[in-house]
């Protein structure tokens, strides 16, 4: 999952976000005026899927396949 | 006393029957506005019992809370997210006014994702471009071939397509070859 994070930060960072982690896990990728934070690196299917729509809705472009 | 049935239709023979409850897995989106410092925001993960994202405009200081939950019925997941994120909003902010409440099942949400955010338009320089061809040709073409995709626009700089319909004629379309033919081996 580690590895999946670090794809989605790399892509992001490519992207123009500032991505950071917070002292108590959290993640925050951001973009202009726009914050997309998560409780912590996602782990399960479904919270993957709520950060990475959350990312879409704010531009964010994932590869085919991602 | 009255039973709330799943509104997925997958579920609702079980859970008629009264077997066992079923649990689905919903996505909900809560959209409150409240002004909210970035240590605000980290503040407001705390106090939400679960996983969750937050996306937060600073322009309009509306945010809209991401939850990945479980629940039997929409009812229920509907109520469970609004209920978790006014508690954590008011603990956070003194008053946040909820906006609005989304919530789809898990596979609907996906669904929906996958789905191109955008559509690509593209004129004849591009198109051209995509197919290996020059502007001329990608012009014939389009006046010619009898498959190739509609224009979705004509402007006065030319005709608009979408970049998926050109592709898509791409994988279809074989390409004549031209120009002088080979030479013989001898």
């Amino acid at each position: 999952m580690a590895d999946r994070m670090d794809q989605l930060v790399a892509i992001a960072v490519r992207q123009g976000f500032a991505v950071w982690q917070t002292r108590k896990g959290g993640w925050v990728f951001r973009k202009g005026i726009v914050n997309v934070t998560a409780t912590k690196a996602p782990e399960t299917a479904s919270e993957w899927l709520a950060l990475i729509g959350a990312l879409k809705g704010t531009g964010l472009e994932l590869p085919e396949g991602e | 006393m009255a039973r709330t049935l799943p509104i997925h239709p997958q579920h609702s023979t079980e859970a008629r029957k009264g077997c066992k409850s079923i649990m689905t897995d919903w996505h909900a989106q809560v959209t409150l506005t409240a002004g909210l410092s970035p240590e605000q925001q980290g503040d407001l993960h705390e106090a939400l019992p679960r996983f969750a994202v937050i996306t937060y405009r600073a322009d309009t200081q509306r945010a809209t809370v991401a939850l990945p939950l479980t629940a039997e019925t929409l009812t229920q997941a509907t109520r469970q997210a609004l209920e978790e994120v006014e508690a954590a909003a008011r603990q956070v902010a003194g008053q946040a006014r909820l906006d609005s409440v989304r919530v789809l099942t898990e596979d609907e949400y996906r669904e929906e994702i996958e789905r191109p955010s955008r559509m690509d338009l593209i004129g004849a320089t591009e198109g051209a471009k995509l197919l290996g061809i020059s502007r001329q040709q990608f012009e014939g073409l389009a006046g010619r071939h009898p498959d190739f995709p509609a224009p979705i626009a004509e402007l006065a700089r030319g005709k608009v397509y979408t970049k998926v319909s050109v592709e898509e004629f791409d994988k279809r379309w074989t390409r004549k070859k031209t120009g002088r033919p080979p030479k013989e081996s001898a």
